[in-house]
């Protein structure tokens, strides 16, 4: 296997193990549920709190491929 | 002596009219393809960026290559800064043929190249040597490079740090770490285990504390900018600094663990045969 397709494989991997992460069941009972308001990025926030905010950007981004994807099984509330 | 095309004489070429008009009008195509091109281009990478990183000169790169490989008694780090000459405001760094800290491309890039090479030469004096070897070599130089940055670019997300760390700085001090890699597999042709372990083990550190030392003014902006952010971040910072420092390490282990593989075939297949030799 020559490593840049193991890369792409690893971001590939990573990326979507983020993106099935459910908000609900998971994150919020973890307390790593993006509650606060987005707005102006504080300086002094914490590490968790920025990965928080990577994990919900990720999520968000790739929601739309997810719909496209699941487009037979997409529930009411997304549409 | 006759000559077959007398219309496209150099001497008689400026009386010519229609040949003063063909050369202006091909000047100008020229001119409108050459821009089209760099126009294009400039759409995904930014060229006058890139010239400054190959900005170099031999002088700077002798010189970088010894502070790469023996950094320890540098003191000045910080890079110099350009300043414009009507108004005296800065506008940038000055490019590395000006200032031995400044980050280069060039270096990375032959290094990477030379690393390629090397490895295909030390498998063939292995007899071990075959094309793929080549390719799948300068795969894995180049995933590590990426690998390293991504890591180095989310490290800053999380800790907060200013996106002035540039890509293609970035780019540069992870490709670094090919001169220290080039000097252990030079060493590594003829040399026992332990010259070359040893070797290994000194490039490595050099390289660290180069990149301890460079990163510093990317990670840790300024001492009295720095107590804005609190003295919580700046002890994760310094974590952050060494752990990428230490990464070396590991990330040079990587490059040059398939030549390592090749010495002990190399051992079990020429040393079994001669042991049997009568």
């Amino acid at each position: 296997m020559f490593a840049l397709g193991l890369l792409f494989y690893l971001g590939l991997l990573l990326l979507n193990a983020v993106a099935i992460l459910n908000e609900q069941r998971f994150l919020a009972r973890i307390g790593w549920s993006s509650g606060q308001a987005t707005g102006f990025p504080d300086p002094n926030q914490s590490i968790k709190a920025r990965l928080v905010n990577l994990i919900s950007a990720v999520r968000t981004l790739l929601r739309h491929r997810d719909i496209c994807l699941n487009y037979k099984h997409v529930p009411s509330t997304l549409l | 002596m006759a000559q077959p095309y007398e219309g496209f004489d150099l001497n008689t070429i400026h009386n010519n009219q229609a040949a003063q008009l063909g050369l202006q009008f091909a000047g100008t195509a020229v001119h409108a393809g050459h821009e089209y091109v760099e126009k294009n281009i400039n759409q995904y990478i930014n060229v006058s960026m890139l010239r400054h990183y190959f900005n170099v000169s031999n002088s700077y790169v002798l010189k970088k290559i010894q502070l790469l490989l023996f950094p320890f008694g540098r003191k000045h780090w910080a890079r110099l800064v350009q300043r414009s000459e009507h108004t005296g405001h800065t506008t940038g760094y000055k490019p590395p043929r000006e200032d031995l800290n400044s980050p280069d491309l060039y270096i990375p890039v032959m290094a990477l190249i030379t690393y390629v090479l090397l490895v295909g030469i030390v498998s063939g004096t292995k007899h071990m040597f075959h094309p793929e070897i080549l390719g799948l070599t300068a795969s894995k130089a180049i995933a590590v490079v990426l690998f390293e940055v991504v890591l180095i670019k989310l490290g800053c997300y999380l800790l907060n740090i200013s996106a002035e760390a540039q890509f293609l700085d970035l780019i540069c001090y992870c490709g670094y770490k090919f001169i220290g890699i080039i000097a252990t597999l030079l060493v590594g042709v003829k040399s026992p285990s332990w010259a070359t372990w040893s070797v290994f083990f000194y490039t490595n550190i050099a390289v660290g504390f180069f990149l301890l030392r460079s990163l510093r003014h990317i990670v840790l902006p300024d001492t009295s900018a720095a107590t804005a952010t609190g003295l919580h971040h700046r002890k994760h910072r310094i974590y952050f600094l060494f752990i990428v420092a230490a990464l070396q390490l590991v990330f040079s282990w990587i490059l040059l663990s398939n030549t390592w593989g090749l010495t002990d075939a190399h051992a079990t297949a020429t040393s079994a045969p001669l042991r049997s030799r009568p």
